[in-house]
């Protein structure tokens, strides 16, 4: 049974615009679900949180560009499937220090002829996925991080520890390449 | 490299990280699931809220009350509360939610089962999902998973469901003698509506692809197991 507050759709073309992308992939995040998960219903209960997460800022999903939304919706329900591990103690999410520092992107200043795009990207992909996945919804989605909070199911400490952390990580690679 | 083209190395990686493409094998979803689906994309109104229990003195009641009097008196014409046998209902500007003001003296946890006895032919139960606090019984026609009849059951303390009232009236039927509502959402191309009531104990909805006609004698059907 649904129990996760529910923000309201705003009207009908949401409403028809969701059902759609809903129908067009349901199977798709079911075997992204599935496949770790290895539970028929715990999958589909990841999709459906999926979904009620998307709804919780519709019109951020609304105003993402169009082949942007499946990324989108694919971020969030890796991050539920390891969730739902997590609480069987299948997975481990990164323990951050509560007093890491606040830490900026500076990618301008030193990135310079530093390190190819190619490199950057290669690095990105390094990171955790939990660190990767905040950064992206930071960086591609512009998502605030109360945002970023919401659709992950975190608190905002976290979402900051985790750019922060991540952001870190980038600058030093920026630095040393 | 500046920002901007940082933004595109990070949208680069998000294309391929999480852009899945390929053909994936078809699930056939379970009921429970296309239902919450359907609520949360079709009718996104009707889903029950967490119900919270305040631990509330007298003083404290009585702050609350008067809170929530002069809330509804300044946004007036944005919420309306009325009332309907035991009934509360409170209408937003794209829903209405109905909860139960008193309910006192009723069981508090599920006691007794109901089930619908008199189901149309071709219809079967095919799941059942139930707590303490809820009973929901699904029925469907056959092999049509889009031609179903939900059954919930809820202790009256934890009743709390809106209703897309949107452009569609509640009306007031009753059944087997006791008051209830009953909402059409049928268009030229779906038939939906359902019925909720209070038969004393518990509150009960009744959901389905059927005619007013059909959904209330369904309705009147509904029977301790």
């Amino acid at each position: 049974m649904i129990s996760a507050a529910l923000a309201m759709l705003e009207t009908d073309e949401q409403r028809n615009i969701l059902s759609e992308f809903y129908e067009e992939n349901k199977n798709r995040f079911y075997s992204i679900a599935y496949a770790r998960l290895h539970s028929s219903e715990e999958a589909e209960d990841a999709v459906q949180e999926t979904f009620l997460r998307i709804v919780k800022y519709p019109n951020r999903f609304f105003t993402i560009e169009p082949h942007k939304r499946l990324p989108y919706a694919v971020i969030i329900i890796r991050n539920i499937v390891l969730q739902i591990l997590e609480e069987k103690g299948k997975y481990k999410f990164e323990e951050l220090p509560e007093d890491l520092p606040d830490c900026k992107l500076s990618v301008e200043e030193e990135a310079i002829g530093k390190v190819s795009w190619e490199e950057l990207v290669a690095f990105i992909k390094t990171l955790s996925e939990a660190k990767k996945q905040a950064v992206i919804l930071k960086g591609v989605y512009g998502l605030t991080n109360r945002e970023i909070a919401g659709v992950l199911g975190i608190n905002e400490a976290a979402v900051r520890r985790r750019l922060s952390d991540a952001y870190g990580r980038i600058n030093d690679f920026i630095g040393k390449g | 490299m500046n920002e901007i083209q940082f933004d595109q190395v990070l949208e680069q990686v998000c294309m391929e990280e999480y852009s899945v493409t390929g053909e994936v094998p078809v699930h056939h979803f379970s009921l429970r699931h296309r239902r919450n689906m359907k609520r949360i994309l079709a009718l996104p109104c009707s889903v029950s809220k967490p119900s919270k229990r305040l631990k509330l003195n007298q003083r404290k009641v009585l702050i609350l009350i008067a809170v929530i009097f002069l809330a509804v008196v300044v946004v007036t014409g944005a919420v309306r509360i009325y009332f309907y046998s035991s009934f509360s209902m409170k209408e937003h500007s794209d829903n209405t939610q109905l909860f139960v003001g008193n309910a006192s003296g009723v069981p508090e946890v599920i006691e007794q089962v109901y089930c619908l006895s008199e189901l149309p032919e071709g219809y079967k139960e095919i799941e059942r999902v139930s707590d303490n606090i809820s009973v929901w019984t699904i029925y469907q026609y056959s092999d049509d998973a889009n031609k179903t009849i939900v059954l919930t059951q809820t202790v009256k303390k934890e009743f709390d469901h809106h209703f897309n009232t949107e452009g569609y009236p509640f009306e007031e039927v009753e059944i087997n003698g006791h008051k209830g509502l009953f909402i059409d959402w049928s268009n030229d191309d779906d038939i939906s509506c359902e019925a909720v009531w209070d038969n004393g104990e518990y509150i009960f909805t009744v959901e389905g692809n059927l005619s007013k006609i059909s959904l209330l004698d369904l309705a009147k059907s509904a029977k301790v197991e």
